[in-house]
């Protein structure tokens, strides 16, 4: 019945032959077809044209000083690639662990760099640190030097504030709060005036941190309540996380969310959003969103005061921030260089970087421009914020601490802190974290 | 005339054997069918051994280090000792006894259903097949909202009356929400294999069943379940493996957590390598799972034969 259909061995040889002389012919056809189109979409090189690759976690944060960075450097363009904050310690593991050559620039927080500078991920760059010493802040320099070098070039450094929503307060018969280091409020007020807030349905939330569970924001909490830093000992790579300070610490912040004065479950991503949208009335968080909270539904409807304190203890507020790095596997090592040091050392590209992502700028010429910037967006919320920095950053601020473990340390107690929020048991949670940290501490001695 | 015709003769039709050319036509035709089929599967080849079997190799090597004076099985003795090892081992096991039956019994309900004469039954399918569409990634993130204590699917419960449920926040139900979200992408997924197989199915047996009596259910058995067997096999084996691999929604939703009741081992894996960067330990626990999951495999080729 198909014999009609069937083929001799000869034929099905010049099938065959034919078959795959046209298919080899569409492959190659569609190749140069994506060659020449791929080509016709990137810009003409010159020859000398260097694309350099940036990771970083700040989306859209470094935009204003890239296009700056490539007018006053047309021969070389800088690619992003942003990830989201949480991934940004894998990413770089992942690529730079793997000696990746296409990254040449990348962000660096501060306490992770001894463990990038081990790993063997950053370029010493350590000959600059004379133009270093003219341009940045001391703390600036110190966050980015391990064992005597510098590895990277600091471009900000941080503070967090008692954001609040006036309409919420009023609603709710509280007084807002004042501006300047006097003023500043304890915790036992802050959370007295959230519960009112939640008791009149002003909002559905007290109080928010906007990094909620991350140990940069809670740190400041933990030192003024009394509890240490967590790592102590020789290179910082003995834990103590489990002491009565830090379960003290464990139970009052569970308390928060047990009493439904902040929201169990929400990312640390969304918690900007719960704010702008009036759902809590207090928020406490980094400069970084000035901009963006003038730009939404809640602008000139905020204002800032001072972080908080614990009654009868020590004020203390977090500090520095992320610094751009240059890979040591990088093959444009001279053009990575060149960006890193027009978004930190040049004073124009320093004010561009802090233009999206509003975080003060270590460059202290690029600090006055950067504060006279912030008054142009939110001229009435930032007055007191310049005087209220410079307090906070010379008496009152406390660096992470620094180890080659810190990033384990980081990540072991990030998850801790959200299965105290969870509602877990605090001890046992913290015992775990003490015996987790004492077995990975122990394989980088 | 007669030898030209005879030799342009259609093949079949010739009587006279023509052996001598013939023959080695043929073993140079065989001859070079061998080599087009080598060039073909020459790129799929090249990619299997970079992509597979390199780092396969890679794998073992780091975590048995012969002759660097490391004792080979350092790496596994330290594994073994680990705690958190020992609970991911534990939640993954119980998450594939859960996740499969269920997203297998759920796929084959669906697809059963979905092959009767039901109204609009094409848009059924769409919407049941339409998670697949969504990435990973997105869907996680959408459900991330879905499941906060005061997201819209509490909202919903509360509005019945239900109190709210602690989805991602509490260890007791974590495991349960991450099974959710799996089997809403996955069932429709493995549901369309099992429509085709349905589809597969001779109509008369069930039109000669239905003579001699049989009911939907006798049907179900008899007819259809013996009938979709290499089918059932692929979805088991297929969504099997993939179960043990699920880890976009663990990293996007709980980060192995709380307390560590979702801490797949692909997450726990994923972070010896990426955030701890103890790539040998992360390779160590790739070949536990990787044992694990052909032992699996095994037993399910072993307890449903695919065989007619």
């Amino acid at each position: 019945m198909h014999s009609r259909f069937r083929i001799s061995p000869q034929e099905r040889y010049k099938y065959m032959k034919n078959l795959c002389c046209r298919t080899a012919g569409v492959i190659l056809a569609s190749a140069s077809i994506l060659l020449v189109s791929g080509c016709a979409g990137q810009p003409q090189s010159t020859g000398n044209d260097v694309t350099i690759t940036f990771l970083n976690p700040h989306v859209g944060g470094y935009d204003a000083v890239i296009a700056a960075f490539e007018v006053a450097n047309p021969t070389i363009q800088v690619e992003q690639q942003s990830v989201p904050f949480d991934q940004m310690i894998s990413q770089t593991q992942a690529r730079l662990g793997s000696k990746d050559s296409s990254i040449d620039v990348v962000s660096v927080d501060p306490p992770r760099l001894p463990d990038m500078v081990e790993k063997g991920f950053l370029m010493d760059v350590s000959s600059r640190a004379d133009e270093m010493d003219k341009k940045f802040t001391e703390s600036g320099i110190k966050s980015v030097t391990w064992e005597g070098k510098q590895w990277a070039y600091p471009l900000w450094t941080s503070d967090n504030f008692l954001f609040y929503n006036k309409d919420v307060l009023t609603a709710a018969g509280i007084a807002l709060p004042g501006a300047t280091d006097a003023d500043r409020m304890t915790w036992e007020q802050v959370l007295a005036a959230a519960q009112k807030v939640k008791e009149s349905g002003a909002a559905e939330y007290g109080f928010t941190i906007e990094q909620v569970d991350r140990y940069y924001s809670l740190q400041p909490l933990l030192t003024s309540m009394g509890a240490g830093s967590g790592l102590t000992g020789d290179g910082n790579l003995v834990p103590e996380v489990n002491s009565s300070k830090w379960n003290e610490f464990g139970t009052w912040y569970q308390n928060l969310y047990d009493s439904g004065l902040s929201p169990k479950g929400v990312d640390p991503a969304q918690m900007i959003d719960l704010f702008k949208t009036g759902q809590s009335a207090f928020l406490l968080g980094g400069p970084t969103r000035i901009a963006d909270l003038q730009a939404s539904d809640l602008a000139d409807k905020w204002g800032m005061a001072p972080h908080p304190y614990f009654e009868g203890k020590e004020i203390v507020t977090p500090t520095d921030s992320w610094a751009i790095g240059v890979s040591a596997y990088s093959e444009n090592q001279d053009a990575a260089r060149k960006f890193a040091e027009f978004a930190t050392l040049d004073t124009d590209g320093s004010v561009a970087a802090s233009s999206k992502l509003n975080l003060p700028p270590v460059n202290t010429e690029a600090f006055p421009k950067y504060v006279n910037f912030l008054k142009s967006v939110a001229p009435n919320q930032v007055i007191e914020l310049p005087a209220l920095f410079d307090i906070d950053t010379a008496q009152y601020a406390v660096h992470r601490p620094s180890s080659v473990g810190y990033v384990e340390f980081e990540t072991t107690m990030n998850k801790a802190f959200a299965d105290i929020r969870n509602g877990g048991d605090v001890t046992s949670i913290l015992d775990k974290a003490q015996d987790v940290l004492e077995r990975q501490l122990a394989r980088r001695k | 005339m007669n030898l030209q015709m005879t030799t342009d003769a259609p093949r079949d039709a010739v009587s006279q054997p023509i052996f001598p050319r013939t023959s080695r036509r043929k073993s140079r035709a065989q001859h070079n069918t061998w080599f087009w089929a080598a060039v073909f599967l020459l790129p799929a080849t090249i990619a299997l051994i970079a992509m597979r079997i390199i780092p396969a190799v890679g794998a073992l090597r780091e975590a048995i280090p012969l002759g660097s004076g490391q004792d080979p099985w350092s790496v596994f003795s330290y594994l073994w000792s680990d705690p958190d090892f020992h609970n991911s081992l534990t939640v993954t096991l119980i998450f594939a006894v859960i996740v499969n039956p269920l997203q297998i019994a759920l796929a084959l309900a669906l697809a059963v259903v979905l092959t009767k004469h039901l109204p609009m039954v094409g848009l059924w399918r769409t919407l049941i097949l339409l998670p697949v569409a969504v990435p990973q990634a997105v869907s996680a993130i959408i459900w991330l909202v879905i499941f906060r204590p005061d997201g819209p699917l509490n909202g919903i419960l509360e509005r019945f009356g239900i109190s709210a449920v602690p989805w991602l926040t509490s260890p007791d139900f974590a495991l349960t929400s991450i099974i959710i979200v799996c089997s809403w992408v996955g069932v429709g997924y493995w549901m369309t294999f099992l429509v085709t197989g349905i589809k597969d199915i001779p109509e008369s047996l069930y039109e000669a069943s239905e003579l001699d009596g049989a009911n939907n259910w006798k049907q179900f058995l008899h007819i259809t379940v013996p009938g979709l067997r290499r089918p059932l096999l692929f979805v088991l084996v297929a969504d099997t493996v993939s179960n043990f691999l699920v880890f976009a929604p663990i990293r996007i939703m709980t980060q192995g957590g709380p307390e560590g009741s979702t801490n797949l081992i692909m997450n726990n894996i994923f972070e010896r390598a990426y955030t701890l960067g103890d790539t040998q330990s992360a390779s160590a626990a790739t070949i536990v799972l990787v044992v694990i999951v052909i032992a699996v495999v095994a037993v399910q080729f072993k307890l449903l034969p695919g065989k007619d």
